[in-house]
């Protein structure tokens, strides 16, 4: 038997991935710079696993090699969009879980931190339409623009000024009929 | 700002804080990127892999009647045309089969069809001679295309040394209507988008020369839609650095079994086996093999490189390279049967030893898997890698969100 391997078993050819050409600094420093930043937006907007969500978009972008680093962390911020939407939608937890995150990311002074009227607010989050709640997720927490908030969502800038406005007015409705 | 808002900016932060990051997230991640890589590939690992398995099936079918040893054209021919027959029933084709021109070998077209694994799932399989002696049969699993892709890479013929010609394929989206490889020179050659009857997806082919230009072996697949509008760009490195380098560079270090690592230019190292390269290092060429293995972010974490099984290896061995503390390598098969192996002096400056043996009857490691453990001379353990093997990591969960849309 003759076969050529062209590299070991645990990875070969991903290892020449990072050629001089390719600048993997600055995939690492993207990273270094935005991944909690993007588990935090992955459970912000309702992942089970954030982490996970995160991990893999960057995953992709490695793959994609992007160069121009606003253009990355915009493709990165899509994809965890994306598949928080497909995780939410093949789980059906979109409602479930709400807001929650998991059981073992909660920290001793969570309860603490998330204080009483941050709870409300939040189950009213999470129970907006989910187009609603990334656009204000995106939004009021990652203080994006509409065009930067319609390229994460892959939507016209138009559509995230409805769904903001329509999510906040919703959120308004809520906390009132809630006191 | 109304008062909502503010109150929206403050629940969001508060929240954010509870979604911690583990420390070991790097290193995760460059794991992911090696697998999707691995998987994208089609699955490459699987398919040289099953090319060794069907080879073998390939002598078996064609050459059980004792062929004369010099009609290498009959049992050639008999063993594709029967490996192609075995590989059809065993994953029925959804629609049509395409048959695309094979560079080196054109009485012998590669052949390219879509199946269903037993759990539905779409598979890509193709059928095509990798050597004069070697034929090659393999499925791979298709997983959904993401939003943002255009096709995949299911194949690349013979890489190294990077022949005259090269044929790659693989599958398309439905929306594309061109494809085209491109060099980092400028240089681009058109490919074909085939929807062949019954095609669950369009299969896309491309044929390109092997004379790359300067530097890494990469190429680019760009997918356009029936407009030309590009959809996609995707970059893919052909080989490790020493694709082009067929000439080792000072004298071997024999393993056992009959392999041989020689030192070829620019930090590569290849096992030699028979005559064929039969292992190849992956480090870059401004990394000695030492320095790749201490590289942070490196998968496996462990200071190893191994070669072990079919598809990886030469049948019935295994071999490698680990750093200059490791004296003794162990492998632990799947049903924990072991075996070990000394490590020897390697090449001057490059900061690594070499080992090599025989695997326990019938293992097969890239297939099952193998933990690997290094000992200092002493007996101290020193480091342990889990290799998980194909047909799990084939079987494992699919990634968050990959099964959408």
């Amino acid at each position: 038997m003759r076969l050529l391997s062209t590299g070991d078993p645990f990875g070969c050819l991903a290892d020449v991935i990072d050629l001089p050409t390719v600048a993997p600094p600055s995939f690492a420093e993207l990273f270094a710079a935005h991944y909690h930043s993007m588990v935090r937006l992955a459970g912000l907007l309702g992942a089970d696993d954030p982490e996970d969500i995160a991990q893999e978009a960057f995953a992709r972008l490695h793959d994609r090699r992007l160069r121009d680093d606003g253009a990355a962390l915009a493709y990165v911020r899509s994809i965890v969009c994306n598949l928080t939407r497909n995780r939410l939608r093949h789980l059906r937890l979109a409602r479930r879980r709400a807001l929650d995150p998991p059981e073992a990311a909660r920290s001793s002074e969570h309860a603490v931190i998330v204080a009483e009227d941050h709870r409300e607010l939040l189950a009213a989050v999470g129970r907006l339409p989910r187009r609603q709640r990334e656009a204000l997720v995106l939004r009021y927490w990652l203080d994006l623009s509409e065009r930067e908030i319609a390229e994460a969502m892959g939507v016209s800038p138009g559509s995230v000024k409805t769904h903001t406005s329509r999510g906040l007015s919703a959120l308004g409705r809520a906390l009132k009929e809630d006191s | 700002m109304n008062d909502i808002e503010q109150r929206l900016r403050a629940a969001l932060d508060a929240r954010a804080q509870a979604f911690p990051a583990s420390p070991g997230a790097w290193a995760d991640t460059m794991r992911r990127t090696r697998a999707r890589r691995l998987r994208r590939r089609l699955l490459l690992v699987p398919a040289l892999a099953v090319a060794a398995a069907v080879a073998v099936a390939a002598v078996w079918l064609a050459g059980g009647r004792s062929e004369k040893p010099d009609d290498t054209t009959a049992v050639r021919v008999n063993g594709l045309a029967q490996l192609l027959e075995r590989s059809l029933r065993e994953n029925p084709p959804i629609g049509e089969v395409v048959t695309v021109p094979h560079p080196a070998f054109p009485e012998d077209p590669i052949r390219v069809w879509y199946s269903r694994a037993g759990d539905g799932q779409l598979r890509i399989c193709s059928a095509r001679k990798v050597t004069p002696v070697d034929d090659s049969a393999s499925c791979g699993l298709v997983e959904p295309l993401d939003k943002e892709e255009a096709g995949r890479v299911a194949g690349v013929t013979s890489l190294f040394p990077l022949p005259a010609e090269m044929v790659a394929y693989g599958m398309a989206r439905d929306s594309v209507g061109s494809v085209r490889v491109t060099f980092g020179d400028g240089r681009g050659f058109p490919g074909e988008v085939i929807r062949g009857r019954g095609l669950p997806a369009p299969i896309w082919t491309a044929r390109f020369p092997g004379d790359l230009p300067e530097g890494p072996p990469a190429v680019g697949y760009d997918f356009a839609d029936e407009r030309g509008e590009r959809l996609q760009r995707l970059e893919d490195i052909l080989s490790p650095p020493c694709h082009q380098d067929r000439t080792p560079d000072g004298s071997g270090v024999p393993l056992a079994g009959g392999v041989t690592a020689y030192m070829h230019a620019g930090n590569c190292l290849v096992f030699w086996h028979d005559g064929n390269p039969v292992g190849m290092s992956s480090n870059h060429s401004y990394l000695t093999l030492g320095a790749d293995l201490r590289e942070p972010g490196r998968f496996p974490r462990a200071p190893v490189s191994v070669w072990a099984g079919e598809g990886q290896a030469v049948k019935g061995l295994w071999y490698g390279y680990t750093d200059e503390r490791t004296a003794r390598v162990e492998l632990r098969a799947e049903d924990d049967r072991r075996v070990s192996a000394g490590t020897v002096e390697g090449f001057p400056g490059q900061g690594a030893r070499l080992f090599g043996g025989e695997l326990p009857d019938g293992a097969n490691p890239s297939k099952d898997g193998a933990v690997y453990v290094g000992y200092a001379a002493d007996g101290t353990e020193l480091w342990r890698h889990e290799a998980v093997g194909y047909e799990s990591s084939e079987a494992r969960k699919p990634p968050a969100g990959e099964k959408d849309d």
